[in-house]
């Protein structure tokens, strides 16, 4: 039960996230405005089922705690694997446009933004 | 303090960040640790990996009673086993006013040979909320700060990311070692944000009484003292000054199932033992709640009779004990436990980037301006993270490979383990001085070949190694010790397989650290 | 040097004043809405800690040091003149 409800709120993750990230792994992808919230609503939706599960399963108290843990763990495991994946799909994809890409974080940032 | 509040908070963040980073780092890394406290404790004492009954009776606990009675303790905590914790704990205070703590085997009442070891629950654990500084409370106040500190920094963390929803999933290795710091930084510290603030807030919120005791003496002057009586319900009376003795530990528990309806006690706490007005103080076990509830009963000690029974029903006494409850984490669920392990290794990982990604950033300015500054909190990161690891490992390999009741140079094992914990802690910071981005390498070594050795020296002194202790359910504490050790291992030497190669590809300035 | 007297006032005096804003907001619980002390006294505890967080942030924020000192210094001036008047009046 609780496997199968960390798949939902780590898919559902994923799905929340495919908008922003997708273009790193597909390059020249774009997607439109309404598939986007599709997605995103999708997600949300996933996470806000399995809330409801996990206080079914686990009681009211237990319930919302594991789920705010899993949530933050299991985004945590999004994130990694869309880390890594570029390097397994890359060979497998058609290779990008000559023309820079329209996701922000391939233009390359000023290095300090962030410090003084 | 800077013409835009993002500028003041990006001043805030960096500053508080350096300077309490390693401190931070060490609180989290020993908190994290304290997770599996007890599990630890089974591991450095190997006496106490006993079954634990699920028919345990009470008074099985006489024996230890009677051992504090005859050490003339004005008052004996007995703790209740549990799985966690198979044997039962007595605690009291020898006659030369030294405190003492024995435990007893939960079957027959026999105590268990003195385990020469303090083990995580009294050196890792209060490493964790007083930095094991006792002197005036100072470490309390240190860590209370440091709390604090923690959530400024989580705020003015989020202050400064920009874009930190289009970030969200952000973490890309592959590009330079800076860029690839912060990515993790932000991953998690944004993913695992609610955990390190509800994290830092409930810790604080446990000794609220000791941080911000203002609004407790405002509303009771002279009367501080009834605040516990008032909030929790606490009874107390002196001894009556005449001999009697204890009914048996059954009859006590029963009357105060009988004030709690179900769940069974944690702890005895008899005070005037021996005496005719002894009674016992018994709290019910918190393992079915989040709260870490504070439900006491007063129990007469000789005749067995209920005194007095109180728990907080009033909202705010109710929510303290909750939010301590998400931080004590006493309740008995392992999903949610190995979640927290999981999550405060997260937070020991943004600390530890953190302070990476200061020393990257600051590395090469500093060295052209010929300023030390980045080149000491270098030698001070390496010491406060990988050094922490080495030494608490140090900690637990002295544990297996000193016999018990050896002593080095009239030390008994007990007291030489912290002292070697805190001599390789300093080594450390030696090693990183003396080797500056070249120490990571060396340290992510020595952290596989001491995990590795601890498994094998668990192996070699007590017989339970990983397959046997996988098998055989009571030893489950320690395969999951022994596996989360060899699992650090392999990660450890690919990550000093992995600086090597950069170091010997890249030039003397790109020498640079990996998080773990 | 300015850097480490504003971040002494804003970690010393901070607490004093969060000290000072929490035992006035407990007397004010008990005295006008009738709180039970115990309670009024565990409230205002926690939210010290939310209360020193706020102030700490704004101590850093704050551009000018006399602005901070000056309007920290009577935040706390304030609570104490109040806890002293409640103090009157309740006993």
């Amino acid at each position: 039960m609780i496997a199968t409800l960390m798949l939902f709120a780590g898919w559902s993750l994923m799905a929340a996230s495919q908008p922003k990230q997708v273009s790193r792994i597909v390059r020249h992808a774009h997607l439109s405005g309404g598939i986007r919230i599709g997605m995103r609503s999708a997600g949300t939706s996933l996470q806000l089922f399995a809330l409801v599960l996990l206080v079914r399963t686990e009681g009211p108290s237990f319930g919302p705690l594991v789920w705010a843990c899993l949530l933050s763990i299991s985004a945590m495991a999004v994130a990694l694997i869309l880390a890594w994946l570029p390097r397994f799909t890359a060979p497998t994809l058609p290779s990008p446009p000559a023309n820079g890409s329209a996701h922000r974080s391939d233009r390359p940032r000023a290095a300090g933004t962030a410090i003084r | 303090m800077e013409p835009t509040f993002r500028a003041s908070m990006n001043w805030l963040h960096t500053w508080s960040g350096v300077v309490l980073g390693s401190l931070l780092f060490a609180i989290f890394w020993m908190g994290t640790l304290s997770v599996f406290d007890k599990e630890i404790d089974r591991w450095m004492m190997p006496a106490s990996r006993l079954a634990w009954p699920a028919d345990f009776s009470y008074d099985a606990m006489r024996p230890a009673y009677q051992a504090a009675l005859a050490a003339k303790s004005p008052s004996v905590l007995l703790l209740v086993p549990n799985e966690r914790t198979p044997v039962i704990t007595g605690l009291w205070r020898a006659a030369d006013g030294s405190f003492a703590q024995h435990m007893f085997d939960p079957r027959t009442g026999a105590e268990l040979p003195d385990q020469g070891t303090l083990g995580a629950s009294r050196f890792i654990y209060p490493f964790h909320y007083s930095l094991n500084l006792k002197v005036l409370g100072i470490g309390y106040w240190i860590v209370g700060l440091c709390g604090m500190m923690m959530m400024a920094l989580c705020v003015s963390g989020v202050v400064i990311h920009r874009k930190i929803f289009t970030d969200f999933f952000t973490f890309r290795p592959e590009r330079k070692i800076r860029r690839t710091m912060l990515d993790l930084h932000n991953v998690a510290g944004v993913l695992g944000l609610p955990f390190h603030v509800v994290i830092s807030v409930s810790g604080l919120v446990i000794l609220f009484s000791l941080y911000f005791p203002s609004s407790i003496w405002a509303v009771y002057r002279q009367d501080a003292r009834l605040f516990g009586r008032e909030a929790y319900g606490t009874f107390a009376r002196p001894p009556a000054k005449r001999p009697a003795d204890l009914v048996s530990f059954d009859t006590i528990v029963a009357s105060a199932k009988s004030a709690w309806g179900q769940g069974e006690p944690n702890y005895l706490y008899v005070f005037n033992p021996g005496d005719a007005a002894a009674y016992v103080q018994l709290n019910r076990s918190s393992e079915d709640v989040v709260s870490n509830i504070s439900h006491v009963a007063y129990v007469d000690g000789a005749t067995g009779e209920l005194l007095s029974a109180g728990k907080p029903e009033k909202p705010a006494a109710v929510t303290q004990r909750f939010i301590a409850g998400l931080h004590f984490i006493q309740f008995r669920h392992w999903t949610l436990r190995w979640l927290y392990f999981g999550l405060g290794l997260a937070g020991c990982v943004l600390i530890a980037t953190g302070l990476l990604f200061w020393v990257e950033s600051r590395r090469d300015r500093h060295r052209t301006l010929g300023r030390s500054g980045a080149r000491v909190v270098e030698a001070v990161t390496v010491a406060s993270v990988t050094g922490l690891l080495i030494a608490t490992l140090a900690f637990m390999v002295t544990n297996r490979a000193l016999p018990l009741g050896t002593s080095v140079f009239g030390v008994e094992r007990g007291v030489v383990e912290p002292v070697v914990f805190h001599l390789i802690w300093l080594l450390s910071l030696l090693h990183a001085w003396l080797f500056a981005g070249r120490a990571w390498v060396g340290q992510c070594r020595a952290i596989s070949v001491l995990a590795g050795g601890a498994v094998l020296l668990n192996t070699v002194t007590t017989g339970d190694h990983p397959i046997r202790a996988l098998a055989d359910r009571q030893l489950w504490p320690i395969a999951g010790i022994d596996v989360t050790l060899i699992i650090s291992a392999v990660i450890a030497a690919l990550a000093a397989i992995r600086l090597a190669r950069r170091g010997r590809a890249g030039t003397g300035s790109s020498m640079e650290a990996e998080s773990r | 040097m300015r850097i480490f007297v504003r971040t002494a006032l804003a970690i010393v005096g901070g607490y004093v004043g969060t000290s000072a804003i929490i035992a006035a907001l407990a007397m004010i619980a008990v005295a006008m809405v009738g709180m039970e002390r115990s309670e009024a006294a565990t409230l205002g505890s926690m939210l010290g800690f939310v209360i020193y967080l706020g102030l700490m942030i704004w101590s850093f924020a704050e551009p000018a040091l006399i602005r901070m000192t000056l309007s920290l210094g009577a935040v706390t001036a304030l609570s104490l003149a109040l806890i002293v008047l409640l103090g009157r009046y309740s006993s």
